[in-house]
């Protein structure tokens, strides 16, 4: 099946205008702050300056906050790769009916929102919370321990409101694997792990690109699970960004952040990719 | 003609319907009622207030004071906390135009923040009858004062002997890591240190305790909100907070853990919420109508008996009991010192940024 481009135009273009207008020009407008001078009395003074940026690369405060950022989205996209690809491979296999079920319980978490699904971390791993209850009662524990405003927390409750997407974008790319290139490499001998490494994997390669691509991109944009299971003691780009703004009115420092999260995204996202395909290629034609 | 392959189309199609799952889930907050048609219409007053108690108690207490009068608008509330709230206000300024919200809470150095950025309309006492009776000391041209406390140490006896009678207990090793602070509250904390530097009233010098305050670092357990706070101390997860004593007598009566409040010998300082009307108010009258309710002395007791909070008007008469609980006597009053309220808004900032960075960040 296959689409010419004008269709695929066409198809485009009322979510490319809407795009355009409610999205990348307003976006345009904040981030022109970033080369403004901070005021008390308006949005920001308006002449223009790099001198938002050179204080963000000489505060550790906030060079840490990016770094932990990074670090905290690359493990958690790593880790939703890893737990998504089994379960994307499950729904692949399964019959008809059981993928339909399987596929409503995948959903089902985006249905509950991220910020319940923080809230729920929080009750789970709280001073008074399930796990410290139950280890404490059983005598695993004297006393609960602090398990919340870590960043190892902080990563794992983020991998758990993008698994469901990395799952989705993974099953996609599986269904358009042809079942007989498994069939064939079976029949030739090969074991399922490696008919799973050297046959399945290369063919779902876009798949991993852009189910990485776009989760990666959430986690360093991450909001309400840093604020509610990390807190101040964790900080991160976008509350970070975000108290800046509300609490300080400093709205130049904020958007040279935004756009500096912007850049990183985009430019991790865009290399990334390019590398990906690069070697798995390269890893295709070798064999 | 360029193609399209399916498998990519595929691809892509379950990334974009994952996308629009997340959009639909992970949205953002439903639309503030209050901004509709640029806020309150005719009849319709819009109050810009924190969530929670605060709130509900609005609800509860000014409102059917408020109903009682003629031509008593309808009530929007525009639900935030007061920095962001702050911002806001400042935000519709800079835009020009008329505003969205008609009264604007305030802690009382927020107030002062508004009314240094030119936010707030003069109060005018004709339109507002109750105003004759706030106490004199809370009087002001540009807000009106709600209710009012001021800063304790809030401690559990059942784990901290002797009763403390001075804010070195926060730095007593015994209690570290069961000391529990608020990342969005830090005037307090910079109060503290610098009097306990001073031996009393620390004036406008509240960075002398800055080195004091570092020394905390790690001996603290840092929360998001009073809410978590409050949770905290009546789990026992912590024993020790410095805040307002309103805030020990609802720790208290929610009941978890006995908490007891001392004022230090240091002294203390005041917390005054209150009300401004913006000088951009859609809807001025609706906004004067409504803090006059809430300056109501019936408004004001049920706020006292439900918060904790000490009336700011003089014709309230509360029990001794909620007097002995929430309030001050002559003596503790005296303790009590007032703030330069300018001096905390030019240094608010800088203050909240080190208190964040250094002191909290792990």
């Amino acid at each position: 099946m296959t689409f010419d481009r004008r269709t695929g135009w066409l198809l485009v273009m009322p979510a490319a205008v809407l795009t355009v207008v409610f999205f990348v020009a307003p976006l345009v407008y904040f981030l022109r702050f970033s080369f403004e001078r901070p005021s008390r009395t308006a949005f920001s003074e308006p002449v223009f300056t790099l001198e938002n940026f050179a204080r963000f690369f000489a505060s550790p405060f906030h060079v840490g906050a990016l770094t932990r950022t990074l670090l905290v989205a690359a493990a958690a996209t790593v880790l939703a790769l890893l737990l998504a690809l089994p379960v994307a491979y499950l729904i692949t296999k399964a019959r008809a009916r059981t993928k339909a079920l399987l596929i409503i319980l995948t959903v089902f978490p985006l249905l509950v929102g991220n910020v319940v699904r923080s809230i729920s971390w929080v009750a789970l791993l709280g001073y008074s919370g399930v796990i410290n209850t139950v280890l404490t009662a059983v005598g695993l524990l004297d006393a609960p321990v602090e398990l919340l405003r870590t960043a190892t927390t902080v990563t794992v409750a983020i991998t758990s409101v993008v698994l469901p997407l990395m799952v989705l974008t993974l099953q996609a790319s599986l269904e358009s694997v042809d079942p007989n290139t498994e069939r064939a490499a079976l029949d030739l001998g090969a074991r399922p792990l490696r008919v799973f490494r050297q046959i399945v994997l290369p063919q779902i390669v876009p798949g991993i690109a852009a189910g990485t691509s776009l989760v990666f991109v959430l986690c360093i944009n991450a909001y309400a699970t840093p604020r509610l299971v990390g807190g101040a003691q964790v900080p991160m780009l976008a509350p970070v960004v975000y108290d800046t703004i509300s609490s300080d009115n400093n709205w130049p420092f904020g958007a040279s952040m935004a756009a500096l999260m912007l850049v990183v995204s985009l430019a991790v996202v865009l290399l990334y990719g390019r590398l990906l395909r690069r070697q798995f290629e390269g890893w295709r034609v070798a064999r | 003609m360029a193609q399209l392959p399916r498998r990519q189309f595929l691809t892509l199609a379950g990334a974009a319907g994952a996308t629009l799952g997340l959009a639909a889930c992970g949205g953002p907050p439903p639309p503030n009622p209050g901004a509709a048609g640029g806020g309150g219409g005719a009849g319709e007053v819009v109050v810009g207030t924190w969530g929670g108690d605060y709130q509900k108690f609005q609800q509860d207490f000014v409102e059917p004071v408020l109903a009682g009068t003629d031509g008593a608008p309808t009530v929007v509330y525009d639900v935030g906390d007061h920095v962001a709230r702050l911002t806001k206000m400042r935000t519709q300024a800079q835009t020009g135009g008329p505003g969205t919200i008609d009264v604007a809470a305030f802690a009382d150095s927020q107030a002062q923040e508004s009314a240094d950025a030119g936010l707030l309309a003069r109060i005018d006492p004709a339109r507002l009858p109750n105003s004759a009776n706030i106490r004199e000391d809370f009087r002001n041209d540009l807000w009106v004062p709600h209710i009012y406390s001021a800063g304790v140490i809030i401690y559990n006896p059942e784990h901290v002997n002797p009763a403390p009678d001075s804010f070195e207990v926060f730095w007593n090793p015994a209690y570290a890591g069961r000391i529990g602070i608020q990342s969005i509250q830090w005037a307090p904390e910079y109060f503290m240190a610098a009097a306990l530097e001073a031996g009393g009233d620390p004036g406008n010098n509240w960075d002398a305790g800055w080195q004091r305050m570092l020394a905390r670092k790690g001996t603290v357990r840092v929360y998001e909100s009073q809410e978590q706070l409050g949770q905290a101390m009546m789990s026992g997860e912590v024993w020790l907070a410095y805040n307002w004593k309103a805030r020990a007598y609802l720790w208290n009566k929610a009941g978890q853990a006995p908490l007891a409040a001392a004022i230090p010998r240091e002294g203390t300082m005041p917390v005054v919420f209150t009300v401004g009307v913006p000088a951009n108010a859609p809807n001025p009258d609706g906004a004067y109508a409504y803090v006059n309710a809430m300056l109501d002395p019936e408004a004001q007791l049920q706020f006292a008996q439900n918060m904790g909070y000490w009336p700011t008007v003089t014709n309230v008469d509360p029990s001794p009991e909620l007097t002995a609980q929430i309030g001050f006597t002559p003596e503790e009053e005296q303790k009590i010192y007032p703030v330069d309220l300018s001096y905390l808004a030019q240094n608010n900032e800088r203050w909240r940024q080190q208190y964040v960075e250094q002191l909290i960040n792990q």
